[in-house]
């Protein structure tokens, strides 16, 4: 039975880190158009010209609270290529040791308060899970809800002890960081890490050692290990997946199909003299472009990077490298769904179009065959991907 | 129990970020111990779309007693006035701002963008963006100097890029539990109990702040910020050593200069070229002196503190 | 560098000084962004071209002005090494000397 197309319009969507709002045109109970709006400026770009160099340092990770790191790594890397500056390897490690740091934490963080407390909407109540997920899950009650957000905060502690507090540090600085961190600091933040892995990542989360998970290399090992015993199917990670199934997750969420990643994570002994040039084939995490449609990996080259401003509230033309960008705001930011609706921009390829980026893109890429053989490769979740017939729900929330 | 609702306007989610690391209390103790209801919070509401407006307009319509709101993030006014540039549940979010904090029992402006403006406020000031109550150190902001919430108290202001999570927590409680009337507000309507003491205050580089030893480059092993790498903390009123960071640091500790965060000017000289990690001086005496001492007593500090140096001051002294 | 090193070397530092090394000793950086000028003139300098950072940065081997600053109330002077600890410079130094660099 056909029905005619309904519109729905969402305002606010909240859990995404900013003021979102979507409108979806649905058919048959089928999402079949959508249009997603951000709408806060507030003109970072326009507060840095003119101002020290360095400010990037202070402005920029404050783009985001729960990124942070992210953005001070790219400000305090992009100073250094430009400028020419040498970076001693402690000082590299001590940054991606912060970005990792920062990484950790959104782990628990996002699965238990941004995503996981879906799961315990009453529409679920049907499934066979859904008791279960509300005494684990439910907001502030839940019992993991509960131990996850507060082990969230212990990845962080490292970063306090590297730069001072997390969020918003700017300890690196071109040339380095600012710390030069003692026994007591390297033996906390190991013991830190420890206790993360015992109370939450292998007793909550995974239901077995790490040694053990990390064995699994493609879709069918990770169905095994969830058969193979009753703490690997009842563990966090374990419901989520097989509640995921029974909800039907795994039935939508189809993207472009085409996916970017720049690589981060520069190796200590490999990109001490920064280049723009010299920055692919020195990162651990690969780049790359991965294009479903052709099943095809490569590397990521930064100048066919563009960035599609056509539906977005400025005055510039459409599509442009970030590097001829020129952040002017249009006053007049009325929502029009033909033209411009939202302050977000969109990633894309000189030559592949529009991709996705996040860490669903970041795991196929990490999937090909196109890095070095030093850099890092993992192909369990570009199997797992693939063989769910290119779904992205329940891939994507795993990641 | 305590009704509270939180959102964020011109804002990046650290303050929330920060406050989800809170231990004795944690964001779930508020909840399960100190009967705190947290009707919505833009990170971790379950709500969205209407059903989220319907809980903003019960608390505006007096349904929903509204006892505290917390905003973070700046009163976003662009462009011209009209606040279009960050819209919310289906309008300008300074529109409900106003509308919630007349409905409120107590208003918290939490973070530097919601107490004086913040980073977004810095020249140009793109988003024309104000804090609740302050715009930089003038009085005024959005909701204008008379405004007290209908306690009769002003808008607590809890600054920081972010704030601490015990500066929230511990203030919420005190809120939720009837004793908002004990705390007592500097000019600058900071709690006093946090924002009397100075940064300094049991910072691990006051030996060599006393004897007049510098760390003239980041990563130095001794010696004090304040003198080269433009650090505040002998101006900035927090308590970010006496309350650690994530239970460990502080900027400062980990040889961070102190950027003054908790102070309305932040960010200060509006980072103009050569302002940033940078003591600023006049004819070779800093600029901005410790605070209350003047610079006839500084000079004389200086050879005093110089004269009576013992040895070990120069040495490396956080060596591993 | 040994004490002995550095006992030399302010040793001949003192002498370019008392043979009449004319040195930059005006105009003095009135902010810090004057001071960040002669720093970087210093820092383009060869490392090991003594004179000339002491040129550059105003040697004198007594105490200047009327307040009579000298290294000893410097910010950068270490009491127990006699010592000039700012990066760009980094040399022994007495107590009673004066540069233009110098700031508390």
């Amino acid at each position: 039975m056909s029905e005619q197309v309904q519109t729905l319009d969402i305002s606010p969507v909240g859990r995404v880190e900013g003021d979102l709002d979507v409108r979806v045109d649905i058919k048959d109970g089928v999402v079949v158009d959508a249009w997603t709006s951000a709408e806060l400026f507030r003109g970072f770009e326009l507060i840095l010209k003119d101002k020290d160099p360095q400010a990037g340092l202070v402005v920029t990770p404050r783009a985001c609270g729960i990124c942070g790191a992210s953005h001070l790594t790219c400000a305090a890397w992009a100073l250094d290529t430009a400028w020419g500056t040498e970076v001693p390897r402690n000082a590299i490690i001590a940054r991606n040791l912060g970005q990792l740091a920062e990484s950790l934490q959104s782990l628990p963080r996002h699965h238990y308060g941004l995503f996981m407390i879906d799961m315990v909407n009453k529409n679920y109540k049907n499934s066979p899970f859904y008791e279960e997920a509300v005494k684990r899950w439910a907001p502030f009650t839940g019992t993991n809800y509960e131990a996850g957000v507060t082990i969230s905060g212990r990845p962080v502690e490292i970063y306090a002890m590297l730069g001072g507090q997390w969020p918003h540090s700017s300890f690196m600085v071109p040339g380095g960081v600012m710390c030069s961190p003692t026994l007591t600091d390297i033996t906390r933040s190991w013991s830190i890490l420890e206790h993360f892995k015992k109370n939450w990542i292998e007793n909550i989360w995974l239901g077995c050692t790490i040694e053990r998970y990390e064995e699994i290399k493609t879709y069918d090992d990770f169905m095994a290990w969830l058969d193979e015993s009753p703490k690997h199917a009842n563990s966090d990670l374990g419901m989520m997946w097989r509640m995921g199934i029974d909800i039907g997750l795994d039935k939508f969420g189809k993207g472009l199909d085409k996916f970017v990643s720049w690589g981060y994570l520069p190796h200590e002994d490999k990109y001490n003299k920064p280049t723009i040039e010299g920055r692919n084939s020195a990162v651990i995490m690969p780049s790359g472009v991965y294009d479903g449609a052709t099943d095809t990996h490569k590397v990521m080259d930064q100048s066919f990077t563009r960035e599609d401003i056509t539906r977005s509230w400025y005055d510039e033309p459409g599509t442009v490298h970030p590097f001829d960008r020129a952040t002017n705001p249009i006053s007049k930011n009325d929502r029009d769904f033909e033209g411009k609706y939202t302050w977000s921009t969109a990633v894309a390829h000189a030559e592949n179009g529009h991709l996705e980026a996040g860490p669903l893109a970041r795991e196929l890429i990490y999937g090909g065959n196109h890095m070095e053989d030093w850099q890092h490769k993992d192909t369990l979740v570009y199997d797992m991907y693939k063989k769910n017939g290119w779904s992205q729900c329940s891939t994507s929330s795993f990641c | 129990m305590a009704n509270l609702l939180w959102l964020q306007g011109g804002a990046c989610s650290g303050n929330t970020m920060s406050f989800l690391n809170a231990e004795e209390p944690s964001a779930c103790d508020l909840v399960t111990d100190f009967g705190i209801n947290i009707l919505w919070q833009p990170s971790l509401g379950m709500e969205l779309g209407d059903d989220v407006k319907k809980i903003l307009e019960n608390c505006v319509s007096g349904e929903t007693k509204l006892d505290i709101f917390v905003f973070e993030g700046s009163v976003v006014n662009a462009p011209n006035g009209t606040g279009e540039w960050n819209r919310f549940a289906g309008r300008p979010m300074k529109e409900w701002v106003k509308e919630l904090c007349d409905s409120a029992d107590i208003v918290v402006a939490l973070g530097d963008c919601a107490t004086w403006g913040g980073i977004p406020a810095t020249a140009p000031n793109p988003s024309e963006s104000v804090g609740l109550q302050f715009l930089k150190r003038a009085n005024g902001g959005f909701l204008g100097a008379d405004f007290v919430a209908k306690s009769g108290l002003p808008v607590i202001n809890i600054p920081g890029c972010p704030a601490h999570p015990d500066w929230v927590t511990q203030i919420l409680v005190a809120v939720a539990t009837g004793n908002a009337g004990s705390l007592k507000l500097d000019e600058f309507q900071r709690p006093k109990t946090f924002f009397q003491s100075f940064t300094q205050t049991g910072c691990t580089r006051n030996m060599h702040f006393a004897y007049k030893v510098s760390t003239t480059e980041f990563g130095q092993r001794k010696g004090c910020l304040f003198y080269d790498l433009g650090c505040r903390g002998p101006m900035t009123h927090s308590p970010c050593n006496r309350i650690l960071w994530n239970r460990v640091s502080s900027k400062t500790r980990a040889g961070m200069p102190c950027l003054g965060c908790t102070e309305p000017e932040f960010p200060f000289f509006d980072l103009a070229p050569g302002t940033v990690f940078k003591t600023q001086t006049v004819m070779g005496v800093p600029k901005d002196l410790p605070s209350g001492v003047d610079k006839k007593g500084y000079i004389k500090l200086t050879g005093a503190a110089k004269a009576a140096m013992p040895a070990w001051a120069e040495e490396d002294i956080f060596v591993i | 560098m040994s004490k002995k090193d550095d006992d030399d070397l302010r040793v001949r530092i003192g002498k370019m000084m008392a043979e009449g090394l004319k040195t930059i000793t005006e105009p003095f950086p009135e902010d810090n962004h004057q001071f960040e000028l002669v720093l970087r003139e210093l820092r383009d300098l060869d490392t090991n071209d003594l004179e000339q950072k002491l040129v550059v940065s105003g040697f004198i081997d007594k105490p200047y002005g009327e307040e009579e600053q000298r290294c000893l109330e410097c910010m950068y002077y270490l009491v127990h090494r006699k010592w000039c600890d700012l990066p760009e410079l980094a040399v022994p130094v007495e107590a009673e000397w004066w540069c233009r660099l110098w700031r508390i």
